[in-house]
């Protein structure tokens, strides 16, 4: 117990920042201002946390929130956690300096939406009460809702609607699972409920209606299809925040809720389950193959790579699992990486097709280095993030699923092929009709700096992920216990 | 004394609709119809949430009539408090109309509040049948006070079927004291003699409630009667008198014996899933939000159900919360909506929303609240509302209904986000003027928004209160 509460602060800086942005909503370069200051003092903030979770291993705040209910106000934070959230705010600085000039109307309100965001997201990392966890699980749709509709591109209603339609009528049974969990005798934090999970055939329903919820958020293959148009339509922060933070709730949600509270129920569907992961992986990857947007083709690229790590989760080995949270790191900076320069792309050029483009490289040396960075980081070039992210997927659920990691093996190699279509559509390649055109200015100062900080952290992941793996050995170590084989 | 205290409400009540009428005979333009309006309201419902619960009256002729127990002790201040949200509304939308010093309507309005009072605080048929009645006759002429004939036709449908509802009641209320020999609303339906009879008179009287309610298959008349009053009219509809008859209809399904259960259960059962599904459905087809709202709000009463058909299992507590979250949620929504109709093109199409949500933020942002709260978003009065009910009807052992609830909560999704791309994310079509908001919408807004966000995160004080 702290006696400053450090991860409600956690929660609500970036709220509060961004709601303070909001009374300057005349004077958007000042809304800017205090949206980045808030956004860095939750970054700095993160980061002093660092050592006290290194030390204690969970840090741990609670009261009593609505008694009659027994449901309690319980935040906690162990390495898994920590990781995320650390990975949540620095997604958040990138995205305000990624918005920097995109952005021109509407300034203090898109801040306030995107921190408002990222509030929520941490929320869901943090809380360790079933209903508080469904409250923010809940809450992340309006932020992002409006952001897709009201700063998105041309088709931005439908994508906005079409992704909250989707997430909240997936998630609506869950309410009901929360529900009957509630009244099945102990208290609702997740501790009370994992100890003792509900039996018998109750223990499937609600299982299915959490990972209904959880599989449209990853976005698991079935349920999969608002994806492609959310993250095409949303702006170039909306991107990198859906696909860096609200995927991974999916996938974190899956690890910390689902399987501790449904373990038999989940070990019954965790075949079908990996192979939906599986079948996502190949689908994706060759629906990007045929992309003529380059946005597009990234979301189907970040469908795939999900399928990847959803394999990983319910293979549920150990190491596997340690390559599953490397590679939602990893993806989150890669994947986040690239949107911002397709982004970038957008900017100068007003549009995002492929054959528009080509042979950049000569025109915008420096944006076609860091589009072959993050590229062959994509596809898992070795030394890269993603690299020990596959690795270890690979290694961990070759013992489990010996075929079906041979085929995630395949799958990969598919997204080489996507990969070189996306470079030689951009900076590779034969000069399309826009790279003649005057606009090619090579990347300024700002922009830079903020693939810098990307290609920084992708690099030290991919030589060195002994501290990111030392942070959530523990944390999956408790989960791997609990659960049956 | 003591008696006297326990009918201050009532008698505050009164007063004030003298006290409207006098000055309205005195002077050719009265001034302060208002003040003295609010300041009744007030009074009335402060000396309610002073004075119950209370041990009952002892003159003997006050006995049978007032129930004094906590249903009255929720619902009294509850409804004034609604009142009061009402009255802020309704007195800009009086102004706008040009109506500000008609006695008249200020005076119906408290009289609709009294009915309120007696039909929530009731403990016999008299007073249930009598409450209903002051509540109802009101609102006929309120409807309809909008000039143009979209009013009056509203107003004849409403009265149409509400006299029809009256007297399928009032039948049904004689049959239940043919077959019980009783008055007394506990009394009656615990145990009589007649079951039959008794059972034959409460079907009447749960159908005339339904009129009330607006629950399926009742419902249909409710869109077109909120589509023709004026909206701050509309918020009283589904807010007060919701929340009145709501707490009526809870005393007489507490007081239910064992015998009438089990042939209430199906019933209760049926009406809830049949309402969830065909007013959802219904909604999703409007193109006028106050028709959509309309079919909504018939909806949640579905929702309410649910509880209503648990109380045995799991206590009145989640209807009456339910009730008071609904009543605010419908208050937002139809408040909202009624600041926005301030112009001379009426504002209730998808298409007349259009990008108010940046020309109108707090208006519109009072909609649009009031909008995610009746979709269930966390962290609001209408998720609380509904884990409440959907725990009682688990705790219940109805699974099915709860899934059924959940399917039409799936449904309604869809609707409620329409209005909420119009207003935030499209461009309006024409320059609007920019937001001025009165003192009393002002403070309306505030207030409102304050219940809707403090239900939802901070529920324990009212939960606290019910049993």
């Amino acid at each position: 117990m702290y006696d400053f509460p450090l991860l409600t602060a956690l929660i609500l800086l970036p709220l509060l920042g961004g709601l303070a942005g909001l009374f300057f909503h005349r004077q958007p370069a000042q809304a800017r201002f205090i949206c980045l200051t808030a956004a860095l003092a939750e970054l700095a903030l993160a980061l002093v946390l660092l050592p006290e979770v290194f030390d204690a291993g969970i840090l741990i705040e609670r009261f009593d929130w609505i008694p009659l209910l027994r449901v309690q106000y319980s935040l906690a934070m162990d390495g898994l956690s920590y990781i995320l959230v650390l990975l949540t705010a620095l997604l958040g600085v990138l995205g305000i300096l990624t918005s920097w000039r995109e952005i021109r109307e509407g300034v203090a309100v898109f801040h306030c939406l995107l921190l408002a965001a990222l509030s929520a997201a941490i929320g869901v990392f943090l809380a360790r009460d079933l209903l508080l966890f469904y409250l923010f699980w809940e809450a992340q749709l309006i932020p992002m809702f409006f952001l897709i509709g009201r700063f998105g591109h041309e088709r931005r209603r439908y994508a906005a609607l079409k992704f909250f339609v989707f997430s909240m009528v997936g998630g609506l049974p869950m309410l009901l699972a929360v529900v009957w969990l509630m009244l099945t005798g102990v208290d609702p934090s997740l501790a009370a409920l994992a100890a003792s999970p509900v039996s018998g055939a109750m223990q499937g329903w609600c299982a299915a209606a959490f990972i209904l919820a959880f599989a449209v958020k990853t976005p698991l293959l079935p349920v999969h299809t608002w994806l492609p148009d959310a993250h095409t339509q949303a702006p170039t922060a909306g991107s990198l925040l859906l696909a860096g933070v609200l995927l991974k709730t999916g996938a974190y949600a899956m690890l910390r809720w689902a399987i501790p509270l449904f373990p038999q129920a989940v070990a019954a569907a965790a075949p079908w389950l990996a192979g939906l992961g599986l079948a996502g992986l190949f689908y994706a990857s060759w629906t990007a193959l045929a992309q003529q947007d380059a946005k597009r083709l990234v979301a189907y690229s970040s469908v795939a790579h999900m399928g990847l790590i959803t394999f990983a989760l319910f293979a549920f080995d150990r190491t596997g699992l340690s390559g599953a949270v490397v590679m939602m790191v990893s993806h989150a900076l890669t994947t986040g990486a690239l949107f911002v320069m397709v982004g970038m792309l957008a900017e100068r050029f007003h549009s995002r097709r492929l054959s528009d483009f080509g042979g950049l490289w000569g025109k915008m040396p420096v944006y076609g280095a860091f589009m072959l960075f993050f590229a062959v980081a994509s596809a898992g070039l070795p030394g890269l993030s993603n690299f020990v992210g596959e690795l270890m997927i690979m290694l961990g659920s070759f013992k489990v699923y010996p075929v079906g990691a041979s085929l995630a093996f395949f799958g990969i190699v598919v997204g080489l092929a996507y990969v070189l279509r996306l470079l030689r559509g951009t900076v590779l390649g034969r000069p399309g009709p826009l790279t003649e055109s005057g606009g090619a200015a090579d990347l300024n100062g700002r922009e830079i700096l903020i693939l810098s900080v990307f290609a920084l952290a992708v690099l030290f992941i991919g030589v060195h992920p002994g501290p990111l793996l030392d942070l959530i050995r523990e944390p999956l170590n408790v989960l791997a216990t609990s659960r049956p084989v | 004394m003591h008696d006297i205290l326990l009918f201050a409400p009532h008698l505050l009540l009164t007063l004030g609709i003298l006290l409207c009428f006098v000055l309205g005979t005195l002077f050719r333009r009265p001034v302060g119809l208002y003040g003295v309006t609010l300041a009744a309201t007030l009074l009335a419902g402060s000396f309610g949430l002073a004075v119950y619960p209370a041990s009952g009256p002892v003159l003997p002729a006050l006995k049978p009539f007032l129930a004094t127990g906590m249903l009255t002790a929720y619902f009294l201040p509850l409804i004034c408090a609604l009142g009061i949200g009402v009255l802020l509304f309704f007195g800009a939308e009086l102004k706008r109309e040009g109506r500000k010093h008609d006695d008249e309507l200020y005076a119906l309005f408290l009289t609709a509040l009294l009915g309120g009072i007696i039909l929530a605080g009731g403990r016999n048929w008299l007073a249930f049948f009598l409450g209903l009645e002051l509540l109802s006759l009101p609102l006929y002429i309120l409807i309809g006070l909008r000039k143009d004939s979209g009013g009056t036709e509203a107003s004849v449908k409403y009265f149409v079927m509400g006299a029809t509802a009256s007297g399928v009641l009032l039948f049904g209320i004689g049959l239940v004291y043919a077959g019980s020999g009783s008055l007394d609303i506990a009394h009656s339906l615990h145990a009589p003699e007649g079951g039959g009879t008794v059972l034959i008179g409460l079907g009447m009287i749960l159908v005339g409630v339904a009129f009330k309610l607006s629950l399926a298959p009742f419902h249909l008349w409710a869109p077109d009667v909120y589509h023709g009053a004026p909206a701050s009219v509309a918020a009283l509809l589904t807010s007060m008198v919701k929340a009145a008859v709501g707490g009526g209809l809870l005393r007489i399904v507490l007081a239910l014996g064992p015998e009438l259960w089990p042939a209430t259960v199906p019933v209760l059962w049926g009406l809830a899933a049949l309402t969830m599904l065909a007013a959802n459905l219904a909604a999703l087809a409007q193109t006028s939000l106050k028709r959509m709202l309309g079919f909504s709000s018939a909806a949640h009463m579905g929702y309410l159900l649910m509880g209503v058909l648990c109380v045995n299992q799991a206590g009145p507590g989640p209807v009456m919360f339910y009730a008071a979250a609904l009543a605010v949620m419908d208050l937002a929504a139809f408040g909202g909506l009624s600041l926005l109709d301030d112009g001379p093109e009426p504002v209730d199409t998808l298409a007349s929303l259009r990008g108010l949500g940046r020309t109108r933020p707090w208006a519109a942002g009072l909609l649009a609240a009031g909008l995610a709260a009746l979709s269930g978003l966390p962290p609001t009065a209408g998720f609380t509302g509904k884990l409440l009910l959907f725990r009682a009807t688990i705790m219940g052992g109805y699974n099915w209904l709860g899934v059924i609830g959940i399917l039409g909560a799936a449904l309604s999704v869809y609707y409620y986000l329409r209005p909420l791309v119009a207003l935030y994310l499209r461009e309006g079509d024409a320059p609007t003027a920019p937001e001025r908001l009165s003192i009393g919408g002002g403070v309306a807004v505030f207030l409102v928004l304050l219940a809707l966000l403090g239900l939802g995160v901070a529920p324990s004080p009212i939960l606290q209160l019910i049993p």
